[in-house]
């Protein structure tokens, strides 16, 4: 017994000795410290003007390095973005798809480690209430891809009701997209309630939940990516726990571990992200977040004309492989007016490189 | 923290006054996170990709001032990051379809692990549960209580998985039971 303890010691401790750290990896980690660290806003001076729409963001928290601080009863806020600061981590997957001029209300306060305001538990939202009662907020949906799902953040208008945003972003990832972007949450899944306690979202949903038992792992993992991304959109949330009629679960689809919270990992999220599209004398630039193994995000803007005016790259500021974050000005001009498109793809490094991934975004040029 | 913002071509910066302390922290644990993950992987980029997603993590807590232990913390934020289990499926997926079309085929961690030792190899065989455990209990000799704060289980679970891993080793190198 001590024998075969012994000799495992010994090859556990020969195989680590051989582990040299690698002295970029500091490099890496303080880069993404400082990322955290910086507030991009745009300011008035220059100012966006020619950019056609301005996302309302959900901006769960606007100061520095906001996601460090503890859940505050006043924390989630919802904040009408226009040339205002945003927090890296809140951020829209198709921001200038369609404009948002609209004053977003200000929701209710989230009580600390208490139950949200509860609803009418009505199943659907409607969008066009009036605009008094509309809020704007992100939940994570699903685009499948080649290779798999993967998911990202989406801005979804719901109705304000009474419910508080925690609660209100749940309801919005059950509800879904539409196109590209879904949910993987069955019909009919309903959202009971959202309590955030001690780092945790615990969000309490409808027996419906559980009626995907046909779905494989991958979409188990990917419908556990979707709630623990939309949980930790929040400040002092760092993982999600899913209750199903008010009680904890171990296991829902039947591929997956639900005993204990989940929490968010990057790897999750679509290999490229463009975040935001500015125009600005007649420069388009753009920038967003991409999963790379090779550094590298393909990119192309197209003409309103359905032309391509520009073939080009971006560098992902870290190496491969990580998530890190990319921006291009395009040299071509987007002289003329209508609705430019900028797509963005992973590219397949033969052999190497993971599956091709494209995403693209619109911005309109009056 | 925050007290140097300045703007530099339309975007705010903020300075990082405490990063130098943080790296001298970091220069203090890196390399036993870096075993510890390499041992529970048994992939050296995976480990290095954990350790420093583990080390973004503890950064925001440290900066805080919340942290107590840092070596207890940064090995618990370790465990957590690499037995994270989206992170093995989807790094899985992707690691597959590099090797898709390549000539050295495909290939499982374990001979990704340069198997020298069948033993170390074996490991990888066993449940995420059983190999930390493992790991932990007979790399970094940590006590059962120790060992179930880094994983975030109870000593029993610890002294559970241990048990199944050591036995599960011993089958799987051929030696019997004793």
């Amino acid at each position: 017994m001590a024998e075969f303890e012994d000799r495992l010691r010994g090859a556990l401790r020969a195989r680590a000795q051989g582990v040299r750290p690698d002295p970029r990896t500091w490099q890496r980690i303080e880069s993404r410290i400082r990322r955290r660290q910086i507030l991009t806003w745009a300011a008035p001076a220059t100012a966006v003007a020619a950019v056609a729409a301005v996302a309302v963001l959900v901006v769960p928290q606007l100061q520095e390095g906001g996601d460090d601080v503890e859940l505050s009863p006043d924390e989630p806020e919802i904040t009408e973005e226009t040339d205002e600061q945003g927090d890296e981590e809140s951020f829209a997957a198709e921001p200038f798809a369609e404009e948002q001029t609209e004053s977003a209300p200000e929701p209710e306060p989230l009580p600390e480690g208490e139950e949200e305001a509860p609803s009418e538990g009505e199943d659907g939202q409607e969008d066009d209430q009036d605009d008094d009662a509309e809020m704007l907020v992100t939940a994570y949906l699903v685009r499948s891809a080649g290779d798999g799902f993967y998911v990202e953040p989406a801005e979804v208008t719901l109705g304000l009701e009474t419910t508080g945003i925690a609660r209100a972003s749940m309801e919005a990832l059950v509800v879904g997209g539409s196109g590209e972007l879904i949910t993987l949450a069955p019909d009919g899944t309903r959202v009971l309630g959202a309590t955030i306690s001690d780092g945790v979202l615990k969000v309490d949903m409808s027996e419906e939940v559980r009626d995907s038992s046909a779905a494989g792992a991958e979409a188990e993992e990917a419908f556990a990516q979707q709630l623990a991304h939309t949980a930790a959109q929040f400040d002092g949330v760092e993982a999600v726990e899913l209750l199903v009629g008010g009680s904890g679960i171990d296991e829902l689809w039947g591929h997956l571990d639900w005993s204990q919270p989940i929490e968010p990992d990057d790897l999750a999220l679509s290999p490229v992200v463009i975040e935001e599209i500015e125009v600005e004398d007649g420069t388009v630039t753009v920038s967003g977040q991409a999963t790379v193994y090779e550094a590298t995000v393909e990119l192309r803007l197209i003409n309103p004309d359905g032309a391509v005016v520009a073939d080009t790259f971006a560098n992902a500021e870290c190496g491969a492989p990580c998530r890190g974050e990319w921006e291009h000005a395009f040299e071509a001009s987007a002289g003329s007016q209508g609705t430019w498109t900028v797509e963005a793809s992973q590219p397949q490094v033969t052999d190497e490189g993971p599956a091709p991934f494209e995403t693209s975004a619109e911005v309109t040029v009056d | 923290m925050g007290d140097g913002l300045h703007v530099v071509a339309g975007t705010m910066i903020a300075s990082v006054p405490d990063t130098e302390d943080f790296s001298a922290l970091y220069a203090a644990h890196h390399a036993e996170a870096l075993r510890v993950a390499y041992l529970l992987c048994g992939h050296r980029e995976r480990a290095e990709d954990a350790v420093a997603d583990a080390f973004v993590k503890v950064w925001k807590v440290w900066r805080r001032g919340d942290i107590d232990n840092p070596r207890a913390y940064i090995r618990r934020a370790v465990v957590n990051q690499v037995n994270s289990r989206f992170r093995r499926l989807a790094l899985e997926r992707r690691e597959a379809q590099r090797q898709t079309g390549d000539a050295r085929g495909a290939r499982s961690d374990i001979e990704g692990i340069d198997d020298s030792d069948e033993l170390v190899a074996a490991l990888d065989r066993l449940s995420a549960r059983q190999r930390t455990a493992i790991v932990l209990r007979y790399y970094l000799d940590l006590s059962e209580a120790d060992a179930a704060d880094a994983m975030g289980v109870s000593v029993g679970t610890v002294k559970s998985s241990v048990s199944r891993g050591l036995e599960r080793l011993r089958a799987l190198v051929g030696q019997e039971v004793a």
